[in-house]
């Protein structure tokens, strides 16, 4: 039982060196702001900027980028050309209607 | 303040100056690079001892009695290589990250940094050779003996001026939640590592506690639950809430929420030791508080996996392809598993059927695997890239296959555990009419083989999710080189600024020190 006597000062240390930190952070105006926070972090950019990219690294990027843009650029061709078709379609069905 | 003492100083080559200068511009990736990939040396080291030790008890006679390899030597080291080299070196890893990211300055000293990783390498060494000698303290996840303690104190001393130092220089005013968590974290293992290992020394490498019998039991879960809810929980939910808004590119469901539950999970979880010591020579009313303060825990937690999973709103379709952000999302769906478990484990008629069971080694691997692992895999393969000046991994395809064989591992260790547990505490309880125990103790050993074999199946299915990881890893490391992010010149700046009083960061360190 003897151990109450530092445990209990020792504790109550503890809990009021708790309390004066809380009692800081909300003096200091920690807790002012609880919608900003959440949103800088997404705002501090930690992505690797293209300019530092080991060269082949870059070079890959490129390349990747160029085929991403071509299959686009197929892909819309493709497209088109369904639509056209389509378009077409449409006008010979109204023709044979005799529209 | 570091750039102008360089910039005064007389050096002989004007370029050694210069990258001086230029280098107190850049955050100190360097520590946070050499815990990272220490982090997937100690993953793969630890868990291949868990492994093996799973396999001893299918096949006693597999190490052929040599003492250093015999299950109690290496049950110790697989714990402290699990917790402390692995989860530590994610946490140290992570936390100066995400300090410096976030306080928008450079570590408060690169070498005690340095001292830092380096001490607590020597510790791990130590332990893994200490341990497997069977020199021990014998007390759960405390083990190593007093000159490690005092190493490890020394390490935890400089960590903590590191960090904080770094939080007082910081120039963001407002600190964000993570290192609130990160915080309390180095502050309460300080505590509980102090408290816990006071021991009178006898030799160089035997020591006697400081305290005795249940009061050295009560002691002993005190820090023990603690390292639990600090070092393996609070840490890891510092880890959460910087990793999981990045990766989804969402905010935090709610701010508000992780600041309330940060408190109140801090307050609950040292009242919650207790709960290892039902029905035993603890004093009953020490045990109900334990029980009682761990089914509040219940809340705060929930908080917290909540608040991770909901800022997946409007963006959970990412899950469907991003294996990333699949590992920080079931990690969280673990960590619910596991502090609902937790608490249910707590209430004494439920520890008194499982208490000593596979039931609880169960739980704590749905903790420190399904939440604990998931979570720091989520955050390497999100830090590894960016350290080494790469776009992404090596193999995006590498880590969804990660993904699917450690979930797979995950949940045949756990099922096959919870069966063999209760399975364990029925027999063992189990009258006949007359009295006697209806069955002998190894009985329930021989029932139990079939479990253990699944529980190896699930280890091993793990421990090959973590090779794939090393070599995924090992990979993007021989492409990248290391690169250290400048620090920006430009704070963000909150777009509304009428919200909130203290949204304008504190301008008074923007100056560039390099005087441009």
């Amino acid at each position: 039982m003897e151990s109450l006597w530092i445990l209990i000062p020792l504790s109550l240390v503890l809990a009021f060196g708790i309390g004066g930190l809380f009692w800081w952070s909300v003096g200091a105006g920690q807790f002012d702001d609880l919608i900003g926070p959440s949103e800088r972090i997404l705002q501090d950019d930690d992505a690797v900027p293209d300019s530092a990219l080991k060269n082949n690294q870059h070079e890959k990027l490129q390349h990747e980028k160029l085929q991403h843009e071509k299959l686009q650029h197929e892909k819309l061709q493709h497209e088109k050309l369904q639509h056209e078709k389509l378009h077409q379609k449409i006008l010979q069905h109204d023709r044979n209607k005799g529209v | 303040m570091q750039s102008a003492l360089n910039k005064t100083e007389q050096t002989a080559s004007g370029q050694t100056e210069s990258v001086q200068a230029e280098l107190s511009q850049t955050y100190n990736y360097k520590v946070v690079r050499q815990f990272t990939i220490m982090t997937i040396v100690w993953g793969v080291v630890g868990m291949l001892v868990g492994v093996l030790i799973a396999a001893e008890l299918i096949w006693p006679d597999l190490t052929m009695g040599i003492s250093w390899l015999s299950y109690g030597r290496l049950r110790p080291l697989h714990t402290n290589a699990v917790i402390f080299a692995f989860g530590g070196c994610a946490l140290f890893a992570t936390s100066y990250y995400v300090v410096q990211r976030t306080s928008q300055v450079r570590l408060f000293s690169d070498r005690l940094a340095a001292f830092h990783f380096w001490g607590w390498q020597l510790v791990i060494v130590l332990a893994a050779i200490t341990l497997p000698l069977g020199y021990t303290q014998g007390k759960e996840y405390a083990e190593l003996e007093w000159p490690i303690d005092i190493l490890i104190a020394l390490v935890w001393i400089a960590y903590g001026v590191v960090f904080f130092g770094t939080l007082v220089k910081r120039k963001v005013s407002h600190i964000y939640v993570a290192n609130w968590f990160y915080g309390a974290f180095i502050i309460t293992v300080a505590l509980l590592h102090i408290v816990n290992s006071a021991v009178m020394p006898a030799s160089f490498w035997k020591s006697y506690s400081a305290y005795a019998g249940v009061q050295d039991a009560m002691v002993q879960w005190w820090y023990g639950h603690n390292a639990v809810g600090f070092f393996l929980t609070a840490a890891f939910l510092g880890m959460m809430y910087y990793f999981v808004p990045k990766q989804a590119e969402r905010p935090i469901y709610s701010y508000r929420l992780s600041v309330v539950h940060f408190w109140s999970l801090i307050f609950t979880y040292m009242w919650s030791g207790p709960h290892h010591l039902h029905y035993t020579a603890l004093p009953d009313w020490v045990q109900s508080l334990g029980m009682v303060f761990s089914l509040i825990l219940l809340a705060p937690s929930w908080g917290g996996m909540m608040n991770g999973m909901m800022t997946l709103q409007g963006a959970w379709h990412k899950l469907r392809d991003d294996p990333i952000l699949k590992f920080l999302i079931v990690s969280l769906s673990f960590y619910g598993m596991a502090t609902f478990e937790g608490p249910m484990l707590s209430i004494k008629t439920v520890n008194g059927l499982a208490h000593y069971t596979d039931w609880i080694v169960g739980h704590v691997h749905a903790g420190a695997l399904g939440w604990v692992a998931f979570i720091s895999f989520g955050a390497m393969y999100y830090l590894v890239p960016r350290l080494f000046g790469l776009k992404a991994m090596y193999s995006i395809r590498l880590i969804s296959l990660h993904f699917w064989i450690a979930t797979a591992g995950v949940v045949l260790y756990i099922a096959a555990l919870w069966i063999s547990g209760v399975m364990q505490g029925l027999m063992w309880r189990a009258v006949n009419a007359d009295g006697t125990l209806t069955y002998s103790f190894v009985e329930s050993v021989k029932a139990s083989y079939p479990y253990w074999t699944i529980r190896l199946v699930g280890g091993t299915l793990f421990f090959v999710g973590m090779l794939i990881m090393a070599y995924n890893v090992a990979r993007t490391v021989m492409m990248g080189q290391a690169y250290d992010a400048p620090i920006p010149k430009q704070l963000p700046i909150h777009p509304d600024q009428k919200l909130g009083a203290n949204l304008q960061p504190n301008l008074q360190a923007a100056q560039p020190a390099t005087g441009e």
